[in-house]
């Protein structure tokens, strides 16, 4: 019964219907849209994570697994789970044109599970790719380094161990090739089965074995995990997943996910603002037909029923043109992007993003609407004949309908940004930010009343306007100014994560590292740089160390009589029993950012100072429990040095410089026994080559490793961050400014009756205009903002607490949106006047029966 | 202010047919007179009442009021006429619920750039018997007196010729008799050409002259 | 003076009160790399010596990890001025790992342990094993490398101080490379047994 009336009142009023599914579709487009891109990227980033470990897991020993072992790793994954195994050691490798040191990777059919080996002749090699001579003949790729260094090339012969191979191609791109892994040694790719005629594995030998495992579709990579740390208890044996093997690169693709869920939040509240706004709208406009539902004898509770009936009915339809719209738009937007853009990203309608677009459109309704429904029980069947407008300001207030509400949206935004932080962190802002705007959005209303003297009539009712309809009012300022907030929060962060990824010019960013440099050869060195007219990037002195206590306690942790007790105890106390490697320097370089406490005061002076100053990276500094103030006893081979941490501080990443946990001040350890690190700048490959060959020949302790490959694989990595971060926060504004003009357009759509009855008084259609305009120009200008100015203090937290990254406040782009929204609901109002003075007035009068 | 309609007409598009509501009406209004137009529902009042009041356009014919031809008027020429000329009182009040009836009438008169505004706002109401009221919004008042701020509202504009859409549709008829008393009284005093819609025979009877439409005919009654 | 250098000559001198020092000079096998600083050999053979009534010994560990023979002689000229008796070197497992080339490594070691004799400081070479997987040819010529030095400077030799230790996992991290807690203390034994009537 309550369908078929819910039903024959909303054909009733089918216009209004229509114009509630479209614009309602419309909020729920751009999150869909949003949450598409959303997820193209996370796929993304995880292919990316995945085609590092070339696996879904990957259990990797320095051992071989016992039987047993082995039997009982299979039986912990489920069903279907397809296996790999390689092993990676280094070894000589010898050939006519000379020896050098290799890291042999010996790979089976399956490898690479994921990302894949692109060898110079062309060919692509993946999982199911059919071009794996190795396998079938006595063949070998190898790294290009090996060409450059030694001269070998496809067709020569080399020798590792016993066995002979012929070599077939070099690789051009390793996609399993992690950022810290320009290692010492060029790879060498083999084949597994031939391992054995090597002769080089055998007892004593130091190798790293990874049984590699595919997972069928749906299984849990961290379940599977962790039944294999159940089963493998050997702590030697570790379960690595692509969470783990991300590696440096590990922290920012972190950032980018954890922005990816910020985006997902700012979405899902940007579409529940639009649905909101406009559900309160249908169900304010329906209020008098529930009184008189009520006058006909229905229930209370049966009236509220046929509205949320109705509300759900219509929010269920508009998902239907949300699907079509989405199904339009996302293959233009990324075809768009390709085009500009280093993504090839694929964005998809997931069914999650479908199923929470339902959610919100069919039970959002309610849920949002529970604060409006209780008003029903408010409501007098008298009033109907008192008024013609009705209004449901009235009542008693009932604060706990607004909790559901925020229980549900609390859950969304952790189940969306899939970090409970995160999702408390935001709901807690929303929750101070809703409530400054309610405030700023109260006295700016009642100010608007106080406005005096105006001369023409339409401002003067304008403000009167706005200032009696409070209610009204501040609803379309909260809206708008969330939705200014919402808008601007993503740029904003935006613009502080992308620092993140900048780099300063390609002459700043290494090519060739160096270490092991003893102080002697530095001259040396200097000569042969000199020649070649090389200056390099930096020098950094390297002091090995240990900390012994931290404000008099033991720092180190010594192993109990029963061993450690957990794997992460031990990994910890490994970790702690490592030593350092200390540096200093006279000030900090380019690349470091001190985050807190004061920079080094000079060089260290024994008559004032007690305590050397310390420096410390804020990461280490956390795992840790570090804070400025600690006191820190090293041994620094042998000798005691005491040393207070001044100030933390952060590496850029995309940098590359050389990184220490801790530096201390300079004039400390300028004595101790040390070795240097140095980067040489971008050169030509061939000089490069040149370079490296040569001070390898008169330095031959001085390890010198290549890394424009990883540098550049790092570049394009950050690059494509950055364009994501540009990427989603373009969305979120595009989404944004929709999801307010729907808002706007409603908002006005309900004040037709009052135009109409403004032109009837003989009002021109220009003086219609302006009033409306005012009110709104006004609400929206004040509104935008606030939420601006509200967005600059939220995205500061959000940066400050999720993010950690430097804050780069930009005035501009809030201040556009500003500009935008006012502007924007400037249009809607005129478009709308016009369409009202354009308007039947009295047929809309009518209507209003 | 005289009002001369000449085969006026009036359709309406529905799906593909096309409904003629307005079938050629022709009739002449005295100044001052006050007629009562009555009809069954759907016979066309409420068209009538908006082709009047310049709110829609005739399909053909001629509005003439006070000898001056509406209808080649362009909307801007068409709203300032209906201004200073025409004012319209609803079956369903349209007060602004926000505004005070003091406001909702002083609306009237700003909007039209009169001269004291207050002043003479706070006369109409009085004349009304609302001086009490002046600061009360619509929803304090009961329908009888939202009635009569929206009766102040279009009289105090001094218009040449009040169209009424059933004003006492909505009230009780003891309270509806006494508003249209009111109404009457004023109309009358201020010698307003008055066209009143209504399906009340009662109240068509207190008119002068009272017009039947039907059949998308004009017929004196 | 540098401040480093007077701490440091502080803290040397305070143990040098009728004392005899052994420097163990070595790379992280010696540093006790994930092992907390008591729990590496060095520190695990002065109790030991201590035990065994050998109470005037101290041991000093110069380990480094990461570091090559090259670093030898300087860190000798260095950890020297604390004017030991005796001095372990047992660099060249990185010089091994890396690859580098074995006449190169040996040469540097030949200057450290003519710069330790030339300092009269009691020599003992500690040898070290490649794993096999670096290949025969170049694991042999590692090995004759320690054996040709200790041989040509009548050094006293420990041949592989990893021995019982190094391809055990049951000795060593989870890197297979260095050896845990209980590693060092089979590491302590094969240097105190061979240094058995040489102190």
């Amino acid at each position: 019964m309550l369908l078929r009336l819910a039903c024959r009142e909303l054909l009733r009023s089918w216009r209004f219907g229509l114009f509630f599914i479209f614009n309602l579709s419309l909020g729920l487009t751009g999150f869909v849209s949003l949450q598409a891109f959303n997820e193209a990227l996370e796929t993304e980033i995880q292919a990316n994570s995945k085609a590092i470990l070339s696996a879904d897991l990957a259990v990797a020993a320095r051992r071989e697994l016992s039987e047993d072992e082995t039997a009982k790793m299979r039986q912990a994954l489920p069903a279907g789970t397809k296996e790999g195994k390689i092993y990676e050691f280094f070894a000589m490798l010898s050939s006519s044109k000379g020896s050098r040191l290799v890291l042999v990777k010996a790979v089976d059919g399956s490898y690479p599970f994921y990302g894949e080996l692109e060898l110079e002749s062309g060919r692509h090699i993946t999982a199911t790719s059919d071009n794996k001579d190795i396998l079938k003949e006595q063949k070998a790729w190898i790294y290009p380094e090996l060409k450059s260094q030694l001269g070998l090339d496809a067709g020569d012969e080399i020798q590792l161990g016993q066995l002979k191979l012929q070599i077939s191609d070099l690789v051009k791109k390793d996609a399993t090739q992690t950022f810290r892994a320009a290692s010492l040694a060029p790879r060498v790719f083999i084949n597994r089965e031939l391992l054995s005629q090597s002769g080089l594995l055998q007892y004593g030998s130091t190798f790293s074995l990874a049984h590699l495992f595919l997972l069928p579709a749906g299984a849990v990579e961290s379940q599977a995990r962790d039944s294999l740390y159940n089963v493998l208890t050997d702590p030697q044996i570790n379960v690595e997943t692509p969470a783990t093997a991300g590696e440096d690169s590990g922290r920012q693709l972190g950032y980018l996910s954890d922005y990816l869920g910020l985006v997902a939040i700012v979405a899902l509240f940007m579409s529940a603002l639009g649905a909101a706004y406009i559900y309160r709208l249908f169900l304010s406009t329906r209020m008098k037909e529930i009184a008189i539902l009520r006058t006909l004898g229905l229930q209370s509770g049966q009236a509220v029923g046929v509205y949320i009936l109705q509300a759900s009915l219509l929010g269920f339809l508009a998902t239907v043109p949300t699907m079509l719209f989405s199904l339009l738009v996302l293959p233009l937007l990324s075809k768009l992007l390709g085009s500009f853009t280093p993504f090839d990203l694929q964005p998809t309608i997931t069914l999650e993003a479908f199923l929470i677009c339902l959610l919100m459109a069919v039970f959002g309704s309610f849920v949002v609407s529970i604060p409006f429904l209780t008003k029903i029980f408010d409501l007098r069947a008298a009033k109907l004949f008192s008024e013609e407008k009705f209004s449901a300001g009235e009542g008693q207030r009932r604060y706990w309908t607004f909790l559901p509400c925020l229980v549900l949206f609390y859950f969304l935004s952790v189940y969306q940004a899939h970090s409970w932080k995160i999702g408390s962190l935001f709901i807690g802002s929303m929750i101070l930010v809703v409530l400054a705007l309610l405030v700023i959005g109260y006295c700016t209303v009642k100010a608007a009343g106080l406005i005096k003297g105006l001369n023409r009539w339409f401002f003067k009712f304008s403000f009167l306007s706005l200032s009696r309809r409070a209610g009204a009012s501040l609803a379309v300022f909260v809206a708008l100014g969330m939705g200014a907030l919402l808008i601007n929060i993503l740029p904003q962060l935006k613009n502080s994560l992308q620092a993140e990824f900048q780099f300063e010019g390609k002459s700043k960013i290494p090519s060739l590292f160096m270490f092991d440099i003893q102080d002697e050869q530095w001259p040396g060195i200097d000569e042969v740089l000199k020649e070649k007219q090389v200056t390099p990037l930096a020098r950094s002195p390297l002091v090995r160390a240990r900390i012994l206590k931290v404000n008099g306690q033991d720092y180190e942790r010594k192993i109990e009589s029963e061993g450690f007790k957990t794997r992460e105890e031990e990994r910890e106390a490994r970790f702690r029993n490592r030593g350092m490697n200390l540096s200093y320097r006279e000030s900090m370089s380019d690349s470091e950012i001190m985050i807190k406490g004061r920079p080094f005061s000079g060089p260290f002076d024994p008559d004032k100072q007690a305590r050397a100053e310390l420096s410390v990276e804020t990461r280490f500094a956390d795992r840790m429990g570090f804070k400025i103030g600690d006191v820190l006893v090293f041994d620094v081979q042998g000798v005691e040095v005491e040393g207070e941490i001044i100030n933390l501080r952060k590496v850029k990443w995309t940098s590359f410089q050389p990184n220490f946990f801790i530096l201390v001040q300079d004039g400390v350890l300028n004595e101790a026994p040390k070795s240097w690190i140095s980067a040489i700048p971008f050169l030509p490959e061939q000089q490069r080559v040149d370079l490296q060959n040569t001070l390898a020949q008169k330095f031959s302790n001085v390890s010198i490793i290549d890394v424009v490959r990883t540098v550049d694989d790092v570049l394009k990595t950050a690059e494509k961050m950055s364009w994501s971060l540009e990427l989603m926060a373009g969305l979120a504004l595009i989404t944004g400014y929709i999801v307010l003009f729907s808002i706007v357009r409603s908002q006005i759509k309900l004040r037709r009756w009052e135009l109409n009855m403004l032109k009837i008084l003989g009002a021109s259609g220009g003086e219609v205009a302006s009033f409306i305009l005012t009110e709104f120009a006004f609400l929206a200008f004040i509104a935008s903002f606030f939420g601006a100015a509200l967005s600059v203090l939220v995205s500061f937290a959000l940066n400050t607490f999720i993010f950690e990254s430097e804050f780069r406040l930009s005035f501009v782009q809030p201040l556009v949106s500003v500009v935008i929204i006012t502007g924007l609901s400037l249009l809607i109002s005129f478009l709308a006047s016009v369409d009202i003075v354009r308007e039947s007035a009295l047929s809309i009068l009518r209507e209003e029966k | 202010m005289s009002l001369i309609l000449k085969d006026v007409r009036k359709g309406f598009h529905q799906g593909d047919a096309e409904i003629q509501v307005l079938k050629g009406l022709n009739v002449t209004i005295e100044p001052g007179q006050v007629v009562s137009v009555v009809g069954q529902s759907g016979s066309g009042k409420s068209t009538l009442l908006s082709i009047l009041a310049g709110l829609e356009r005739a399909d053909r014919g001629e509005i003439l009021v006070d000898n001056i031809n509406l209808t080649p008027m362009s909307e801007q020429q068409m709203t300032l006429f209906r201004a200073q000329n025409i004012a319209v009182v609803f079956q369903q009040y349209h007060l602004i619920a926000h505004l005070t009836a003091l406001e909702n009438v002083m609306l009237a008169l700003e909007i039209l750039k009169m001269e004291n505004p207050r002043e003479r706002a706070e006369e109409a109401l009085r004349e009304l018997g609302l001086g009490h009221r002046l600061t009360h919004f619509p929803s304090q008042l009961s329908g009888g007196e939202c009635q009569r701020v929206a009766i102040a509202r279009a009289l105090v504009v001094k218009p040449k010729i009040l169209l009424a859409d059933e004003p006492s549709g909505n009230l009780d008829t003891h309270t509806g008799d006494k508003v249209m008393d009111v109404f009457f009284d004023i109309v009358r005093k201020h010698k307003i050409t008055t066209l009143l819609v209504t399906h009340s025979e009662a109240l068509a009877k207190k008119c002068e002259r009272t017009l039947r439409l039907e059949e998308g005919q004009l017929r004196e009654a | 003076m540098r401040p480093f250098l007077f701490l440091l000559i502080l803290a040397f001198s305070s143990l040098s009160f009728a004392q005899k020092k052994l420097v163990v000079l070595g790379d992280s096998l010696t540093e006790g790399y994930g092992v907390a600083k008591d729990a590496a050999f060095p520190a695990v053979l002065e109790k030991k010596l201590h035990e065994s009534g050998k109470k005037e010994w101290t041991v000093i560990n110069a380990g480094v990890s990461g570091s090559t023979t090259a670093s030898g002689v300087s860190r000798m000229k260095w950890v020297f001025k604390s004017k030991p008796e005796a001095v372990i070197l047992a660099l060249g497992a990185n010089d091994g790992l890396r690859g580098l080339k074995i006449a190169d490594s040996e040469k540097h070691l030949a200057q450290a342990i003519e710069y330790a004799q030339g300092q009269k400081v009691k020599v003992i070479l500690g040898g070290l094993y490649m794993p096999p997987n670096y290949g025969k040819a170049y694991t042999d010529q590692f090995k004759k490398m320690y054996e040709t030095l200790a041989k040509k400077y009548k050094v006293t030799f420990i041949p592989f101080i990893l021995d019982k230790v190094a391809g055990n996992p049951k000795y060593n991290l989870a890197d297979g490379i260095h050896p845990n807690e209980e590693g060092h203390k089979i590491i302590a034994d094969n240097v105190f047994t061979a240094l058995k009537g040489v102190l």
